[in-house]
């Protein structure tokens, strides 16, 4: 019997590995998925909603059939959905909010997203159209700034979410939109680029880094080597360092130096607190 | 009782059937070897071709590196989370947080003798996430042992977990 040639039996295993994996990933992250996380939330509508994934090329600005059934579907939400029928006197004005939003290519499913968020927490109507109008200009600009390809349809909503909470908490649209670039170089997932954020903005909370400062933050988080994991104990290194008087530009240019150069956190709170 | 036994069995002439046989060998060894037919599968042949091996070895070194891709997936990408709120004055209290519709429906903690509430979630690690406690379906409260509190844009708070 002749012997067996390792080297094409394990490319072709390398192949089949690979295509289990692509499969394995559609199947965990997919809608219908166990996990909270793993899919829309619940209590989001099973039949989807057409959104970017529907969109043509022509760009964001132009207002193509997808985005025309977006807005249908969303006005039509808010008239009969039980969820949102507290925010029935202002409908026009959350609409007239997000048809620029969506026409630029923004997810409708993030407006309802939010507008269960206001629900849930009794937001007044007043108090849920002002939160709808500052998200929808946010998400106006950032969906001019990425572009309709990026992040995919699947995970556009939760991202777009994130990115309205880290924008609202201090983080400039030139840091979201870098952070952004680095996660489409494929250096990170949007989850990643989205708790990066969320990270910065509270890091900028914590020991009061300005906008600018908190944006260049978030891009060195981005492209570190810290997991997901880490950026809640590197808050907790913000906050230690704000105790300590540690001047938010010096706590920046040790993030910057160790994270850069891939360094951990061990490193980062060795260098802050020698 | 033995011819008796044999009479039972073959009905025919031993004798007969014997020269049969013979007939019947000799008609078989006059066609001389037998031409090789192309097999519509050589089995032999068929395991030992080289395409065959291939697709074995390469399909048991898949199985197995799937198996252990599963049972990483099963342990490192999702964490059991813990949610925890010392409230003993409250009756009731849920966890609302962006992964579950903001609701808390589904997502009641429970409350242990010494009034601490918790419930354990499993969550995607790889990702952050937004939650807030509802105390008694009417009070919106921000996780008080989190550091990670920011504002919601509706007039609250709400904390953030990274994963």
């Amino acid at each position: 019997m002749k012997r067996i040639d390792w080297r094409k039996a394990a490319a072709f295993s390398l192949a089949l590995c690979f295509a289990a994996s692509l499969a394995a990933q559609g199947g965990a992250g997919g809608p219908g998925g166990a996990m909270p996380g793993a899919g829309p939330a619940p209590g989001s509508p099973g039949t989807g909603v057409p959104d970017r994934s529907g969109g043509t090329s022509s760009g964001p600005g132009a207002r193509t059939g997808s985005d025309i059934s977006a807005i249908e579907s969303l006005g039509s939400w808010l008239e009969t959905s039980r969820e949102v029928s507290r925010f029935l006197s202002v409908r026009d004005r959350l609409l007239a909010a997000a048809v620029p939003a969506i026409e630029a290519g923004a997810p409708a499913e993030a407006f309802r997203i939010r507008l269960r968020e206001a629900a849930a927490k009794g937001a007044s109507p007043e108090t849920a159209a002002e939160a709808l109008e500052a998200d929808a200009a946010r998400w106006t600009a950032l969906a001019r700034s990425l572009g309709p390809e990026w992040p995919t349809a699947s995970k556009s909503a939760a991202f777009y979410v994130s990115v309205a909470l880290a924008m609202r908490n201090g983080i400039e649209l030139e840091a979201v939109t870098g952070v952004a670039g680095l996660a489409r170089s494929g250096k990170a997932s949007p989850e990643r680029a989205a708790a990066a954020l969320t990270a910065a903005a509270t890091l900028r909370a914590s020991i009061a880094l300005s906008p600018a400062e908190a944006g260049r933050a978030a891009l060195a988080v981005a492209a570190s080597r810290l997991r997901v994991g880490d950026f809640d104990e590197l808050a907790g290194l913000g906050e230690r360092a704000a105790r300590s008087l540690v001047s938010p530009f010096l706590f920046l240019a040790a993030l910057e130096s160790t994270l850069g150069s891939g360094g951990t956190l061990k490193d980062l709170e060795r260098r802050l607190f020698p | 009782m033995k011819e008796t036994v044999r009479t039972q069995l073959f009905e025919r002439d031993p004798d007969r059937a014997a020269r049969s046989a013979e007939a019947v060998m000799a008609r078989v060894r006059s066609l001389g070897a037998p031409d090789r037919a192309p097999a519509v599968l050589d089995f032999p042949a068929f395991v030992r071709s080289r395409l065959v091996r291939y697709v074995a070895a390469a399909a048991l070194v898949a199985v197995l590196s799937s198996l252990a891709t599963l049972a990483i997936i099963g342990d490192g990408a999702s964490a059991q989370v813990r949610f925890v709120l010392e409230a003993p004055e409250a009756s009731e209290v849920r966890l609302a947080a962006d992964f579950n519709g903001w609701t808390g429906e589904g997502y009641a903690l429970e409350r242990d003798a010494s009034g601490t509430w918790s419930i354990t979630v499993p969550l995607r690690k790889g990702a952050s996430y937004s939650y807030i406690f509802l105390i008694d379906g009417e009070r919106w409260v921000p996780d008080p042992a989190s550091r990670q509190v920011l504002d919601d844009g509706l007039g609250g708070g709400v904390s953030t977990i990274s994963l």
